[in-house]
């Protein structure tokens, strides 16, 4: 049997269905004669199985302990469990296992509970904030003057802080979040939808989020996106609106560095 | 400390501890760390990278499999990479063992056949690897469950001559050896006493916990958890591989159910004084 054909057949035994005995497995057929290890020894490989399934499941509750709260954790590892078995991690980094979890919770429990890929969603990007490590930020003044003036700094691309998301969301999960992290534990009334952007901020350990007004979540979003800062600025209707909000952020600590990897066209210094 | 050497005992240095070991600067010779647990993780990093200032540090990736038969994951490799060149460790290890397969990484250290074919592979990817680390690779034996019919080998010989030809060299997890002599019937000390003296850069010791041996009634099975203190049969196998191969650079594990500190730094004395005996009487 060729190396490729023993891994062939050992990760279908530790990716199968648990509820599946391994004698039972192709893979186990296959491999018949060819292990040894007591009198059965393809029927240990279910350390390996159990080992697996143990730290993906694992990962998805320490990524997800609100959803957890949200749902119930019984649901919760319900979902975790069919989850691992759909979708085997493609990365040998397993703390980013888990990114399309929300995805899954949408396809499952979207119709009964339709607010929680919206959480699930929050969820997954407050604990990549919360891991973000924040850059001295930058003033208006700073940053004209790296630009050289203002016109050219219209035209320069900037660096957000690594620990700032907009994220559209359909239902007021902001309200649901407040109340996991202060711990209020009463039932969760009835929900109404209420779509608009949050802002999520992290940095070392700490997170917050907030609901922000549309214009305000168009132009960091752009700003996150590329654009230059007057493409973003244009992205808000009222010009004088647009300044007011990029100030703002400038003052709230949004910008790090004009963006030194994606220079504007003819604009080598920014 | 960025370049300094491991020597002693050390531990592993692992997420829940970070802060800590940052804040309080423990008495500990050196740390291993894992750099899946940093790689999505620009704080941790920047703690990590902090506290590399003051210890030496050993690099221990779970996550680039030398057995795949379809290649390592080259774009892990290369993130590995980027945080040994940051970290300048004294030591780079990984697992004779595979978990990538067609893209798929089953998170866990699967077995191999010791045959002519799979030591190609290996030293095939030990060298690609040697190669983006810009440095020499320290391999260790793994944990075994189940053996191979096929196999043409033992497995010390296999890693002697893959240190031979690939020049790598050999990190020798005690407490695994004595996990996979319980588990196939071989005797641990044999084992040991084959094992290239020169080849072995550092020893590893970890917990374990017996079962029922799911294949063979009235028969257990040790399994390889890192979750509890290490078991006297490990500390007495140790004392055996002090005097084959004199001191080595030593690492208590511990990946589950991670107790205090103190606890993991009770255990590393242990090994310092297996060490002290050793280096005293040779
Ligand atoms: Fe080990």
């Amino acid at each position: 049997m060729r190396l490729a054909e023993v891994q062939d057949a050992l990760r279908e035994i530790v990716t199968a269905d648990p509820a599946r005995p391994i004698v039972s497995l192709r893979g186990a057929t296959a491999l018949a004669g060819q292990l040894v290890g007591g009198v059965r020894p393809s029927v240990r490989l279910a350390v390996h199985r159990r080992h697996y399934r143990a730290s993906l499941l694992e990962a998805l509750r320490t990524k997800f302990p609100a959803t957890a709260w949200l749902v119930g954790e019984p649901t919760l590892v319900a979902m975790a469990e069919e989850f691992v078995q759909q979708h085997p991690p493609r990365r040998p980094c397993i703390a980013e296992y888990g990114d399309s979890f929300p995805q899954h919770l949408a396809a499952r429990l979207g119709e009964t509970l339709p607010y929680v890929p919206d959480f699930a969603l929050v969820e997954w990007q407050l604990g990549q904030v919360s891991v973000a490590v924040d850059a001295p930020p930058l003033t208006l003044d700073t940053l004209s003057a790296l630009a050289g003036d203002d016109e050219v700094l219209a035209r320069c691309r900037v660096t957000v802080q690594h620990g700032w998301r907009v994220l559209p969301v359909r239902w007021p999960v902001e309200r649901l979040f407040e109340r996991f992290f202060t711990g209020d534990d009463t039932t969760p009334t009835e929900m109404a939808p209420a779509s608009g952007h949050l802002l999520l901020r992290g940095a070392r350990g700490e997170v917050t989020l907030e609901r922000v007004a549309p214009d305000r979540a168009r132009l960091l979003g752009a700003l996150l996106e590329g654009l230059t800062l007057a493409e973003a600025l244009a992205s808000v209707p009222d010009e004088t609106r647009a300044s007011l909000l990029l100030a703002e952020l400038i003052a709230g600590g949004a910008i790090t560095a004009l963006d030194a990897r994606r220079p504007a066209q003819d604009l080598p210094s920014c | 400390m960025i370049g300094r050497r491991v020597v002693g005992a050390g531990i592993g240095l692992r997420l829940p501890h970070l802060l800590e070991v940052a804040a309080t600067r423990p008495p500990v010779a050196w740390f291993e760390i894992h750099p899946e647990n940093f790689l999505a993780n620009p704080h941790g990093r920047e703690v990590l990278e902090d506290i590399a200032r003051d210890y030496p540090v050993s690099v221990h990736t779970v996550g680039v499999s030398v057995g795949s038969a379809h290649g390592v994951d080259r774009a892990h490799l290369a993130r590995v990479a980027e945080m040994v060149a940051a970290l300048d460790p004294d030591l780079v290890s990984g697992h004779l063992a595979w978990s990538t397969h067609e893209g798929d990484y089953l998170n866990d250290l699967l077995p191999l056949p010791y045959t002519e074919e799979t030591l190609n592979v290996v030293a095939r990817h030990l060298d690609e690897v040697q190669s983006a680390l810009g440095r020499t690779f320290v391999l260790e034996n793994p944990s075994s469950y189940v053996g191979f019919a096929g196999s043409t080998m033992r497995e010390p010989e296999f890693l002697n001559r893959l240190a031979a030809s690939s020049g790598c060299r050999l990190l020798l997890d005690v407490s695994n050896v004595v996990i996979s002599a319980h588990n196939l019937g071989y005797d641990p000390v044999a084992y040991v006493r084959e094992i290239d003296p020169g080849a072995v850069a550092e020893l590893h010791l970890g917990g374990f916990a017996e079962e029922e041996d799911p294949a063979t009634a009235e028969q257990t099975i040790l399994v390889d958890t890192h979750g509890a203190v290490v078991d006297a049969k490990s500390w007495a196998l140790y004392e055996t591989v002090l005097e084959h191969l004199g001191p080595r650079p030593t690492l208590i594990e511990w990946d589950n159910d991670i107790p205090a500190l103190h606890t993991l730094m009770a255990e590393a004395e242990t090994a310092r004084g297996h060490l002290e005996r050793c280096h005293a009487t040779r």
